[in-house]
């Protein structure tokens, strides 16, 4: 286990357009690893991307429980190829990222999706998410895409604020 | 040594503004380090914090008063205040605000926060009209220190929209950290 070093904005594995994990073998059971490590590392923090630790392969890990306790979430997911099946609502919340960690933004996103991935020993899971839960999941799947939270900041009012801890 | 300036700007509003000010920004050889633009009552409003090496020459923008009709005004910031700023610590809420337009309500407010040592971070108001009266809003977001109770503020809060006869709700801001 260890813990790894996140890359920061504007390193260019952020912006990459990840690759699908074609075989869950141990480096992928040891990469889900040492990301849960690292994502636990920071006080606060609910997931992490494979590509803030530069690999760009399609994984992250969550764990909204660290935030919320064990109530209405899955606690620690690794999914690998995730894909959201179904989305609703709107819901409109301040995330900020491990990758930009001087900002903190003001994101709509669907309330509740429904996510399908592999878990890490490669079978396929169906993953109904909401609230913060949901979030988190289309934050991290926009990773995987290149997409980070400052490019879903609305233009109307203020909705990026300069991080203040 | 940097040194920064405030620059605000207010005028009617029409395209071309924003280009106009920021060419004599740049022309000057000044970067724009912070900014804030909307429109108020028809009238576009600027706020900008530049910074540069040198002096920032207040003549430059006389042409766009001539120009544009915009009200403009230039000042350099203490340098020595700017670095020892302590942004006040605390957890961010949401206050917004509903009621029939009167006098008072911004002031009521605030001071009900002020004398409990809570930062306003961001203010906006606007009236709107109504089907008899003109309707007001507000949405603020404030900083609450630590210490604070703030089922009191709520109460507090809810005494201040019976007087005023606005509907006060407030909100924590839930951040994410992923």
């Amino acid at each position: 286990m260890a813990i790894l070093p996140v890359l920061r904005y504007p390193h260019p594995a952020l912006r990459a357009k990840c690759k699908a994990v074609e075989d869950t073998n141990d480096e992928i059971r040891t990469l889900f690893e040492d990301m849960t490590e690292t994502m636990c590392a920071y006080p606060g923090c609910v997931g992490l991307a494979a590509p803030q630790v530069g690999v760009v392969k399609r994984l992250f890990v969550i764990d909204v429980s660290r935030k919320i306790g064990p109530k209405k979430n899955h606690g620690l997911l690794k999914l690998l190829n995730p894909v959201i099946t179904y989305s609703e609502g709107e819901k409109i919340s301040r995330e900020g990222c491990l990758s930009i960690p001087e900002f903190l933004g003001d994101v709509k996103r669907a309330r509740r999706v429904i996510l399908r991935a592999l878990d890490e020993s490669g079978e396929e899971i169906e993953v109904p998410a909401k609230g913060l839960e949901a979030i988190a999941i289309q934050h991290e799947l926009d990773h995987l895409d290149g997409i980070l939270f400052i490019d879903k900041v609305s233009s109307l009012g203020r909705n990026l604020i300069r991080r203040e801890d | 040594m940097k040194r920064y300036f405030s620059i605000t700007s207010i005028g009617d509003d029409r395209p071309g503004i924003v280009a106009a000010v920021s060419e004599v920004i740049y022309k000057l050889g000044a970067n724009i380090e912070d900014s804030s633009m909307t429109i108020l009552k028809g009238q576009f409003a600027m706020i900008l914090i530049v910074s540069m090496d040198d002096g920032l020459d207040k003549g430059g923008f006389r042409g766009l008063r001539e120009a544009l009709g915009l009200h403009i005004t230039v000042e350099e910031l203490d340098r020595a205040q700017l670095d020892e700023h302590v942004v006040p610590s605390g957890t961010p809420h949401i206050i917004s605000a509903i009621g029939t337009d009167k006098p008072g309500i911004v002031y009521g407010l605030s001071k009900l926060l002020s004398s409990k040592g809570i930062n306003i971070t961001d203010m906006s108001t606007k009236v709107i009209p109504g089907e008899d009266t003109p309707v007001y809003t507000m949405v603020i977001e404030i900083t609450v220190p630590a210490g604070i109770e703030i089922d009191k503020v709520e109460e507090e809060l809810s005494e201040l929209g019976r007087e005023l006869s606005v509907d006060f709700s407030l909100r924590e801001v839930e951040v994410l950290g992923l």
